[in-house]
């Protein structure tokens, strides 16, 4: 299973231009797993380890303590702390 | 015009075409106001604001219906700008209208204090040719769990 994987704010800075893609075999695995098995595949991956990131799936934020659902295709998306306004 | 109006763009925000028509309805007895400039500290150049294409219209929607709830005004508008700004120019405009002024005033003061931590938006100050991405602030984040707890 594919998963395109995006970043939003500072954090796309230290990832590099443009989306990754990474492959996962388990569709049911909890966030904080999610996390780990994308962070290895990823060059920079441990960028993606920074507690202050939220996580969306298919532009939906997840729960810190979510057990998730994928789909080949999903998006995961990294997101830097929001500072609007 | 709908009770909630949201308006993300990327064009120069005209504030005072913004809230025009918000106070015709007869009910209406107060209406307030908040409007966030890009602010001169003597160095900056621009301020660039970026957003997710889908989730910040979401989440904008999400807070001014949460916004009428609670406060049970009658109409609310939330104008952001992203892209790049010079000093001086509006980056987010919030106007609401409520039959009397303290619902008026509290859902405007709830919404941007909610905004500024839970939209998706990022903020990056340019000096020159350097830029700096700006954090949330220790305040920006205590004044939205105030709100959220119910502490305000």
């Amino acid at each position: 299973m594919k998963l395109a994987i995006e970043y939003f704010g500072p954090v796309g800075d230290r990832m590099g231009p443009g989306s990754d893609t990474v492959t996962l075999d388990d569709r049911s695995v909890s966030l904080e797993s999610l996390i780990d098995r994308i962070a290895k595949q990823l060059e920079n991956g441990e960028a993606i380890r920074d507690p202050h990131l939220r996580i969306a799936i298919n532009d939906q934020l997840c729960g810190k303590t979510d057990i998730l659902t994928l789909n080949d295709g999903d998006r995961i998306a990294f997101l830097s702390p929001f500072s609007g306004g | 015009m709908d009770s909630a109006n949201i308006f993300l763009t990327d064009e120069p925000l005209n504030v005072t075409a913004l809230s025009e028509g918000l106070t015709a309805n007869p009910k209406v007895g107060a209406g307030a106001t908040f409007t966030g400039y890009v602010r001169d500290d003597g160095e900056l150049t621009a301020l660039e604001l970026r957003h997710h294409p889908i989730m910040t219209q979401t989440a904008l929607e999400q807070i001014a219906r949460i916004a009428i709830d609670r406060f049970g005004i009658t109409e609310i508008l939330i104008a952001h700008r992203y892209g790049r700004m010079e000093v001086g120019e509006p980056i987010v405009h919030i106007a609401t209208t409520a039959p009397h002024r303290r619902p008026a005033l509290d859902a405007v003061s709830f919404t941007i204090d909610i905004l500024k931590t839970q939209a998706p938006f990022w903020k990056r100050e340019w000096r020159g040719d350097t830029s700096n991405w700006v954090e949330p602030t220790r305040e920006d984040h205590d004044k939205s769990t105030q709100w959220l707890e119910g502490k305000e």
